[in-house]
């Protein structure tokens, strides 16, 4: 079984479990799951197995925490450290898929915004001026940030696991620091743009072209869905 | 506690090794027969991470295959390698467990 039907399968199941052994185990899941660079299938497979032990115990009246021990986090821990790492092939070919859902991103952003500006509204210009230099630069340094906020949102979801519900913040103030945090990415991306000096040789595109260079990457990110 | 479970992990890979050579087992299964041959004081989940782990080590391999209770489940099964770590683990457990017993004894002979 493919890791996308382990997981549907897993989903399935995890309806079975009895109110605490529910939220345990979603901890356990979550954590085990948000740790990167590990073997997507390996990973499925074996919390399908934990799911499937901890399922059949229920049955015998006995909980997560008989089962796996009091510490959870540290269980999954060692579980985590078990499970093989994601081959290299599988770890760039997403790597790369991320990059170009990012440009399909921006690119579709900046060329509808610019021809809508121009052809709509009658702002701007056609045709932008860019630097081959600064442009390369900008998006070098946008990507460093991209990666960043993903590892931090990432290591931000993995923080609020296994919280006693008394010791969990509010929803409203992890909102608030999520929005916060996005918030200050997006700025810093438009920061990026603007302080960037211009250097490099300099080339002239109508703002349109970014909308067929943004559908572009998008298919070439769909060639490598697996 | 931390050379207790380091003791316990080696003996555990050995004794999962033995009881999937007599018969291809899924986790849980595996847990109630280590719990049957009165391993009682270990977690049931502590086999998880040793699984993982002779699997790195192509000692054993998993297949999903449906259980004679319906659903499907991953059914481990010892290769070539594992037979031969179990062997390994047989003659290094024979040599040792005599000794280790007269010594914790009190050093008399038995």
């Amino acid at each position: 079984m493919r890791a996308k039907e382990l997981i549907k399968l897993n989903n399935e199941k995890q309806k079975q479990l009895t109110e605490e052994n529910a939220k345990d185990y979603e901890d356990m899941l979550t954590y085990i799951r948000l740790s990167s660079s590990k073997s997507e299938q390996q990973t499925e497979e074996i919390l399908l197995e934990l799911l499937d032990h901890a399922l059949l115990a229920q049955k015998e009246g006995k909980s997560i925490r008989d089962v796996f021990g009091a510490d959870l986090k540290s269980y999954s821990q060692d579980v985590i450290e078990e499970i093989p790492e994601e081959t290299k092939k599988k770890q760039i070919k997403f790597s790369f898929r991320l990059l170009l859902l990012f440009a399909t991103v921006t690119s579709l952003f900046s060329g509808i915004v610019n021809s809508a500006m121009y052809y709509i509204f009658g702002f701007g210009d056609r045709t932008q001026v860019y630097h081959l230099g600064s442009s390369i630069a900008i998006m070098i340094i946008n990507v460093l940030i991209v990666f960043g906020v993903i590892y931090f949102v990432l290591e931000w979801i993995k923080s609020s696991t296994f919280k006693e519900e008394n010791k969990k913040k509010p929803s409203w103030v992890e909102f608030l620091q999520l929005w916060l945090v996005m918030t200050l990415v997006t700025g810093l991306f438009f920061c990026v743009v603007y302080f960037m000096p211009p250097f490099g040789m300099k080339f002239t595109l109508p703002t349109i072209i970014f909308i067929p260079i943004g559908i572009g990457t998008y298919l070439i990110s769909l060639l490598l869905k697996d | 506690m931390k050379t207790r479970s380091q003791l316990l992990k080696g003996v555990l890979e050995g004794c999962i090794l033995a009881i999937i050579r007599e018969e291809p087992a899924y986790g849980y299964e595996l847990s109630v027969k280590l719990h049957e041959h009165g391993l009682t004081n270990i977690s049931e989940g502590s086999i998880y991470p040793i699984l993982l782990r002779l699997q790195k080590e192509h000692l054993i391999e998993g297949h999903m295959q449906p259980s004679p209770s319906g659903p499907r489940r991953k059914y481990y099964h010892l290769t070539d390698a594992g037979h031969e770590a179990l062997a390994n683990f047989a003659e290094h457990w024979n040599t040792i467990k005599g000794p280790v017993d007269s010594i914790i004894k009190g050093g008399r002979e038995q």
